[in-house]
This record gives structure tokens, C-alpha cells and sequence, in this order.
């Protein structure tokens, strides 16, 4: 199927975001792994997943809509050397996730193809409960502290 | 506490905002100097960061003592 005026490049530009984040929070979960942090680590992981599981979506529409989904570009993958820093880079990079798809589905609206906007819509629906986890992690920190905090990702979920 | 600003600025050579920092007090805040001593406008080095010389220059900057403030 034809896809509408500008609606491959949207999903492309949708796609860049996803594979970056994908990177970053896969590196940041291999670090938490490396550190010990095994609760952290499944969390994070499991993020970067419903990254990957978002550019599979976007892949299989862009062949759906005969455009050529681009693999090769990547945004900057920003790493952070602590946990919290990693958390603030992954909220910066989950917020201007969901700018792009709130632009999306404002395009798609406009030139009236609904199939993406709904994609883009569960899209900012997954985003939206990352920030929330990331920013409950931020303020747990903020109250009992960094210490007290990273003793209890340690442990494994669960356990 | 929280350490601010804490990330790599360079993931091909693996360097620190830290790392800069330290630069910056050892007073190498030249955009060139910096550049040559971190290596990053060598081959192997993607250069996504050499692009940002500038906001590196810069972090160095603010770590620099100026002969004013060694006075003190």
C-alpha cells in the first residue's frame, strides 16, 4: 500500500530514536549487570526490549507501506558512567521519544492515515510508563538516597 | 549524592566527562589541544564527538583555575 505524504519518513525518523534508545539502554543494563545490580538490570533490559519489539512494529508498516526502513541511521547513544546519570540520560531520551510521536500522531491526523496514528498512540502509551518507572526511580533516590537505593537493586526481582 | 553530569562523551575512545574535567584543570581547554590529547580526531574514531568539540571545550573550561583563583 502507498503510504501518505511524509508518513515513511515519520516512521523512519520514529525508527532512528527506537534503534538509539534500544543501544543505550541495553549498554546501560549490561553496565547495571556488570555492577551487580541485577534487579536494575532485568529492568532495564526489559525496556530495552519494548524498544526492539516498537522497531519491529516499524519496520514491518515502512515494507507495508513500500518505503525502505533505515537501519543504518542512529542518533548519539549517551551513556552514562552512574546509575542515576543513566536514568536522567534514559529520561531525556524516553521524553524526546514521546515529543516525536505526539508529533507523529498530530501528521498522521492531518494527512488522515489512522493506522499509524494508533500504532504511534500505543507507542506513546509504552513510552509514557517508562518515564513513569524512570521517574519514580529519581524521586526513590531523592528520598532515601543513592546508598540505601542501589543496596536494594541487588537483589534479583522478585527475591 | 547524585553525581552531576556523570556520562561518556566519547564511546569509540571511552572518555569521561571526568576525564575532560581533569584536562581542563591540567589547563589543556583548547579546542585542538583537546582534541590531539583525547584523541578523538583519530582514524578509528567515529567523530560524532568531534562535532561537539565545542560543548567539550567548554566543560574543560569551567574546571580551568584561573591564576586569579590559585591566589586566593
Amino acid at each position: 500500500m502507498k503510504a501518505k505524504e511524509g508518513i515513511v519518513d515519520l516512521l523512519n525518523k520514529v525508527l532512528t530514536v527506537d534503534l538509539t534508545a534500544i543501544n543505550q539502554y541495553f549498554v546501560h543494563a549490561k553496565m547495571c549487570e556488570n555492577w551487580g545490580y541485577e534487579r536494575l538490570h532485568h529492568k532495564v533490559r526489559e525496556r530495552s526490549v519494548d524498544e526492539m519489539k516498537d522497531a519491529e512494529t516499524l519496520i514491518e508498516h515502512i515494507l507495508y507501506l513500500e518505503g525502505v526502513p533505515n537501519m543504518q541511521r542512529l542518533g548519539t547513544v549517551n551513556v552514562g558512567e552512574t546509575v542515576p546519570e543513566q536514568l536522567k540520560l534514559d529520561l531525556k531520551a524516553e521524553q524526546d521519544m514521546l515529543k516525536i510521536l505526539s508529533d507523529g500522531v498530530a501528521h498522521c491526523t492531518k494527512v488522515g492515515d489512522y493506522t499509524t496514528r494508533h500504532m504511534f498512540e500505543d507507542m506513546a502509551k509504552d513510552v509514557d510508563a517508562h518515564i513513569d518507572w524512570i521517574e519514580t526511580q529519581l524521586e526513590t533516590i531523592k528520598q532515601v538516597g543513592i546508598e540505601n537505593y542501589l543496596s536494594e537493586q541487588i537483589k534479583k526481582e522478585g527475591s | 549524592m547524585v553525581n552531576e553530569g556523570a556520562m561518556y562523551v566519547c564511546l569509540c575512545r571511552g572518555i569521561t566527562e571526568g576525564r575532560v574535567k581533569q584536562l581542563g584543570r591540567d589547563g589543556v581547554v583548547c579546542p585542538k589541544a583537546l582534541a590531539c590529547e583525547l584523541g578523538i580526531n583519530e582514524p578509528g574514531c567515529c567523530g560524532r564527538c568531534l562535532k561537539n568539540i565545542g560543548s567539550i571545550a567548554a566543560l574543560a573550561e569551567t574546571e580551568l583555575v584561573t591564576p586569579t583563583s590559585m591566589t586566593r
